[in-house]
């Protein structure tokens, strides 16, 4: 074989061997799977009407580690989906998701009361509290998670309108610190981690 | 064997020929070799976008200078966190949720996805944040790496 061409072909395996024998080693997990706040700060809070027919607020819950959904009851995509992973989240949990509240916080309080909040939510599961209160209130609450809503044409014509809003969760841990964010679709199993990771971090 | 003159070309012509399509062949094959095999990497895991100091008291006067993009390109493993900071001296909205002073989000993205947030960043109200998988085989690196570089030429 031409030398040329032989030095062409050995160089770059030889400084491929050496890059590869100086590679790190992949990061060992630590903390939340989901997006991490740091440094925490407190949870933005709130008094809504709860669909347990009383005030709201994720102060009540201190102790308990809470997660923060915003959503509402006529959503025909991302709420179901995300309600459905909670519930087997909750399921996968077992007896520790006693210690973890949902508060689902409607974007859409034309429509959500505390009624249907609680109709629709025992659906999934009946430890879930829906919160709902006027649309200045609603939109206070929104801007201080920085989250989006707006009402859009509905693609079902059966419905007058939607509602396109921001689909992450936020987890407060049990000191009623913002701890996390869990974005759309994440897989059940990072959030049963997550959840339990909190729990036991401020057992 | 000496070639001579018989052989259609004088002896020095044919091994310069020679040695001009070694080195030819070596300047296209040594940076495919390398493309292909080397592995992708990056200086660190994390994509960090930074809102600096004074972003809100520029944007107050008028200057709406875009700090977010509206796509993030990110890749499984290897170049998976999305770090979101916020150095200004007030609370802002930062890409999917609100930040304090100081405060950073990172969000570790473990699958190969597209995630679409709410953003008022934007314009068009949203950040796509595209996530792949690493490349494994050689003509993937290759792939990748030719891509990368024509996006970098188109957006130059």
């Amino acid at each position: 074989m031409n030398k040329t061409l032989l030095v062409a072909v050995a160089l770059p395996l030889v400084v491929l061997g050496t890059r590869v024998a100086f590679l790190r080693a992949p990061q060992a997990e630590t903390g939340l799977r989901s997006g991490t706040f740091d440094p925490p700060h407190e949870a933005p809070s709130f008094s809504l009407d709860g669909s347990n027919s009383r005030k709201l607020s994720p102060r009540d819950y201190l102790g308990k580690v809470v997660i923060v959904e915003f959503g509402y009851t006529y959503c025909e995509d991302v709420c179901p989906v995300t309600l459905a992973h909670l519930t087997e989240a909750w399921k996968k949990m077992g007896s520790a998701a006693e210690d973890v509240q949902l508060i689902y916080v409607t974007v859409d309080p034309a429509r959500d009361n505390p009624e249907r909040l609680r109709e629709h939510l025992t659906a999934f599961n009946p430890s879930f509290l829906g919160a709902t209160g006027t649309p200045d209130e609603l939109k206070a609450v929104e801007k201080a998670y920085g989250v989006v809503a707006k009402q859009v044409a509905s693609k079902n014509p059966a419905l007058p309108y939607a509602m396109d809003h921001s689909s992450s969760l936020y987890l407060v841990d049990r000191q009623g610190k913002l701890r996390g964010l869990v974005p759309f679709n994440t897989p059940v199993d990072d959030i049963v981690h997550d959840l339990e990771y909190l729990l036991k971090m401020g057992a | 064997m000496i070639p001579t003159a018989a052989d259609g070309l004088q002896a020095p012509f044919r091994t310069r020929g020679r040695q001009f399509l070694g080195i030819v062949a070596g300047v296209i094959l040594t940076p495919v070799i390398i493309a292909s095999l080397w592995p992708v990497t990056f200086d660190s895991r994390e994509e960090l976008f930074e809102i600096p100091r004074g972003t809100f008291a520029r944007h107050m006067a008028g200057d709406h200078h875009d700090i977010l993009p509206s796509e993030i390109d990110l890749m499984v493993g290897v170049h998976n966190v999305l770090t979101l900071k916020n150095s200004d001296d007030v609370p802002q909205t930062f890409g999917p949720t609100l930040l304090m002073p100081g405060q950073s989000l990172s969000i570790p993205f473990t699958r190969p996805s597209e995630n679409y947030f709410n953003c008022t960043a934007h314009s068009n109200g949203q950040l796509l944040v595209e996530v792949e998988a690493a490349p494994t085989w050689p003509w993937e690196r290759l792939s990748w790496r030719v891509r990368r570089l024509l996006r970098s030429l188109s957006t130059s």
